[in-house]
């Protein structure tokens, strides 16, 4: 009853895209690009931005082709129900393990830096607890919470970066394109994994109220995320030179923590801990949203909370017990992580934007010789 | 199950009796015959309740008429011109209604009518006397302005519309009326312009009252809890004021008032989260003071739910982002202290919530005891006790004031209670408990609705255009368009554009020398 109602608008549909984006790549990505690219990581940042607009741009016209069903409704009338079948379980599969992977970096982190005594168990189910609130009330109210989210750390990066002035030092760049292109383009593959969240706006692409944004919200959306990973990577760099950001746990959080104002506010990380702390769940929402989106349409369901409280259960005790330590969980991340993600938000977007126009083109042919 | 209406009867002794019966024996309630002199037979009754009408009224509109009817007048008309004559010359009171069933006979007695009987007749008349005793128009007391007007609603919902009525001189201004609550008979009255207001709100609000099915309506916060979008919840979506003046506003912004008799409170829908932190005043002063006044409003709201948290989660959690002088003296003061900061919050918190509702409760001539008491004993005598540090008490009083500060009682007591819960999360999970809570007070108030009206509507779904009045007060000249949604799409734009002032080309100081 609400569905037919839920409508979000182009700007909330953006800051959704950067928002799904941006949290958990805050966390790991200086070091890992760093570790590949050195004081050139900026660079493959950047070129992960060229290739995930390009990716944006796919996805924005593979959401044009639908006429504002829901996603799973409309592989359903297009290519039928078996494949609407295989694709709906496929990326609830994926996107309660998405959800389940942020979670558990969200908990690590939390139970890293900020409450060293407390129970991860405890910290995973009031996460999720906030979360499933979220996911009851649907996309609308999640996409007006991203908006407040969306601004108040648009304000406070700039702070942040306003304060951070004096502490870069330029000389960490040098030597410019030292790295072979190889190299950067190596670096530039986890960056752009990050970036390729952006399909989930096939998911989210039929809720907005004018479709003829689409394509916008969705290279907007990939421009600011990726502009945000290029500006994280480049001041960790700046600051600590490309060696101690791979030493340090978490770089963007040791960043802040250089802050200063005057003799009386420091150690202001915690401030900015806080407001990721909102993105974390502005993400992990919209995924478990999406999840729980796509196994309520495949099979019609009516009463939505049900599933929604199991599939939240079932991601809060995948993201407990999937990994024994944080060590079995970066091999996963190294190893699991990118195809998984290259096969959900590429292989399936291509594979589906090629049945179609296959779908097309019979259908066309069949048209001329009913015709002829 | 509504019974049959019965019709009044022909003989005037029956009707009398009937309606002696019904209303019991009270002592107010004056029933009056009149008969020619000779003959005995009563021609005229006359009933009213002495308690609800205006005596001067009935007496020198009603009774001295009929008394000076002369006696052949009685004796000359049968029951039928004794009627007429009573209504067109007679009753000198301007509005009159005819009536003829019993219902509607008790019922005008109740609203404080005289009802003029004839004998032989079977339809009575009614002459409004309404009137009694009854509070004038003074100064509101829980909404006070130092500029702007100084009328309060009262409780006489007549007053009340005339309130409204002069303030908006449209014709467009509409009042509905209907009777909420079987045994109180309460006038409740819809209150919009025509236009203005979204005709599906005017539609969803009447349908909702309609829908009340209650034996009482004593105050418009029975009303408000019947028909308010969700009850669980400690944010109000429905805004009450005393000021007309407020409500007025409200009214011209596209904003359904609905006065409910016997109370000076007027609700006012649909509301978004950003109105409870408006007061009238903003608009009488100049702009900047009072979009500063507004930011220091949402600052007091944000001191008041979170202060006594933080302190307990920094404290207790964060103690790196204390600058080290003060950790130090902090950490001295606690020393003494045998409670966690999270007790003590509560110990102090809950003392002062007793103090707030005692201040409320005791009569006004010990008023200031108390004062000296929560200061001196409970304040400064607890800390050299150490039964609480200093920090706490300077927390928990600056959390105290910075309530006082919102407009809206309904909104700060919303704060209140949040302030309860955000202190456990933020003495048992530090700040990421903290967060976690507010983030569930923003989804959950990002799902609030008023009358289908999102609740946090010009900021999100952001509309550019309304954000003039919300954390800020733009000039007047710059507030073109009403809030959307609220008002109904095509009436958005209030006023012209470009009112800017300018100052006249020519300078007059410079006007004399010319010639």
């Amino acid at each position: 009853m609400m569905k037919a109602t839920e409508k979000i608008t182009a700007l909330q549909a953006t800051a959704l895209l950067m928002l799904a984006i941006m949290p958990t790549g805050l966390l790991y990505l200086p070091a890992i690009v760093t570790k590949i690219a050195a004081q050139d990581a900026w660079i493959s940042v950047l070129v992960s931005l060229l290739l995930g607009l390009g990716l944006a741009f796919y996805i924005g016209y593979l959401t044009l082709q639908n006429p504002g069903m829901s996603f799973i409704r409309w592989i359903e009338s297009r290519l039928g129900r078996i494949a609407a079948l295989i694709i709906g379980l496929f990326l609830t599969k994926y996107y309660v393990s998405v959800s389940a992977v942020a979670l558990q970096e969200f908990s690590t982190f939390i139970a890293d830096e900020i409450l060293q005594r407390t129970p991860v168990f405890i910290i995973v189910s009031i996460v999720m607890i906030v979360v499933l609130y979220a996911v009851y009330h649907g996309l609308e109210t999640i996409a007006r919470v991203t908006l407040i989210v969306f601004f108040l750390n648009v304000v406070l990066t700039f702070i942040g970066l306003l304060l951070l002035g004096k502490d870069l030092h330029f000389a960490y760049l040098l030597p410019v394109g030292e790295k072979p292109v190889p190299v950067i383009l190596k670096g530039s593959i986890s960056p752009f994994i990050w970036l390729t969240e952006v399909a989930v706006l096939l998911i989210i692409g039929p809720f907005l109220n004018k479709k003829q944004y689409l394509m916008r919200t969705s290279v907007t959306g990939v421009l600011l995320a990726g502009t945000w990973n290029v500006l994280l990577v480049m001041l960790a760099i700046l600051i600590f030179g490309p060696k101690l950001v791979q030493l340090v746990a978490y770089p963007s959080f040791a960043v802040v923590s250089l802050v200063e104002i005057g003799n009386f506010l420091e150690r202001l990380e915690i401030v900015f801990i806080s407001l990721w702390i909102t993105t974390m769940y502005v993400k992990i929402a919209l995924f478990m949203f999406a999840a729980s989106h796509c196994l309520n349409d495949l099979f019609r369901i009516e009463n939505k909370l049900p599933i929604q409280l199991g599939l939240g259960l079932f991601t809060l005790m995948t993201a407990l017990y999937s990994w024994d330590n944080t060590a079995d969980f970066s091999e996963f991340m190294r190893l699991a992580g990118p195809p998984h993600l290259f096969l959900a938000n590429i292989a399936i977007p291509l594979l589906l934007g090629i049945a179609l126009w296959f779908m097309k083109r019979t259908a066309h042919r069949r048209g001329e010789q009913n015709d002829g | 199950m509504k019974k049959k209406p019965t019709r009044i009867p022909n003989t005037i002794q029956e009707t009398a009796s009937w309606i002696q019966d019904q209303l019991g024996a009270s002592p107010d309630i004056i029933l009056r015959a009149y008969s020619a002199e000779g003959a005995g037979a009563e021609r005229v009754v006359l009933v009213y309740i002495d308690s609800l009408v205006d005596n001067d009224t009935v007496n020198s509109k009603i009774v001295r008429p009929i008394q000076e009817l002369s006696e052949e007048a009685f004796e000359r008309f049968d029951e039928r011109g004794l009627y007429a004559l009573m209504k067109d010359r007679i009753l000198g009171v301007g509005s009159i209604a005819e009536i003829d069933t019993f219902d509607h006979v008790i019922q005008s007695l109740l609203e404080g009518n005289t009802i003029i009987l004839v004998d032989g007749y079977q339809t009575a008349l009614a002459a409004q006397t309404a009137g009694g005793d009854e509070r004038g128009v003074e100064e509101p007391t829980s909404q006070t302005v130092i500029r702007g007007p100084k009328e309060g609603f009262t409780e006489n919902i007549k007053t009340n519309m005339s309130l409204l009525r002069r303030r908006i001189k449209s014709p467009k201004l509409r009042f509905v009326q209907q009777k909420i609550g079987e045994v109180t008979q309460t006038s409740v009255v819809i209150v919009y312009l025509d236009g203005i207001a979204n005709q599906k709100i005017v539609k969803e609000i009447t349908r909702r009252l309609s829908t009340i099915d209650t034996d009482s309506i004593l105050e418009s916060g029975y009303i408000e809890e019947f028909i308010q979008d969700r009850t669980y919840t400690p944010f109000p979506t429905l805004q009450n004021s005393e000021r007309p003046d407020g409500i007025a506003a409200g009214i011209l912004e596209g904003q359904i008032a609905i006065i409910v008799d016997g109370t000076p409170f007027v609700l006012l829908a649909p509301v978004t989260f950003n109105r409870f932190f408006q007061s009238s005043e903003d608009y009488y002063q100049r702009f900047d003071i009072a979009s500063f006044l507004r930011l220091i409003r949402y600052g007091s709201f944000l001191a008041s739910m979170l202060l006594p948290s933080l302190y307990i989660a920094i404290t207790t959690f964060h103690q790196e982002m204390i600058p080290t002088t003060l950790l130090i003296s902090l950490a001295a003061q606690r020393e003494g202290t045998p409670f966690p900061a999270i007790v003590e919050a509560f110990i102090m918190e809950i003392t002062f919530e007793v103090l707030r509702e005692a201040g409320v409760r005791m009569p006004r001539a010990i008023g200031s005891a108390i004062s000296i008491v929560g200061a001196l004993v409970l304040g400064q005598a607890a800390v050299q006790a150490g039964l609480v540090s200093a920090a706490m008490v300077i927390v928990v009083s600056f959390t105290a004031i910075a309530n006082f500060v919102i407009p809206s009682m309904n909104m700060a007591a919303a704060s209140r209670l949040i302030r309860f819960g955000l202190m456990i999360l933020g003495g048992t999970f530090g700040l990421f408990g903290i967060m976690s809570g507010l983030m569930f007070m923003l989804i959950h108030m990002a799902g609030l609705r008023s009358f289908g009206i999102p609740y946090l509507l010009p900021v999100s779904p952001l509309s550019i255009n309304n954000l003039k009045d919300v954390f800020i007060r733009a000039p007047w000249w710059r507030m073109s368009k009403r809030p959307t949604l609220v008002s109904e799409p095509e009436a958005e734009t209030r006023q012209g554009k470009s009112q800017k002032p300018e100052p006249p080309n020519t300078d007059p100081a410079h006007e004399g020398d010319r010639g």
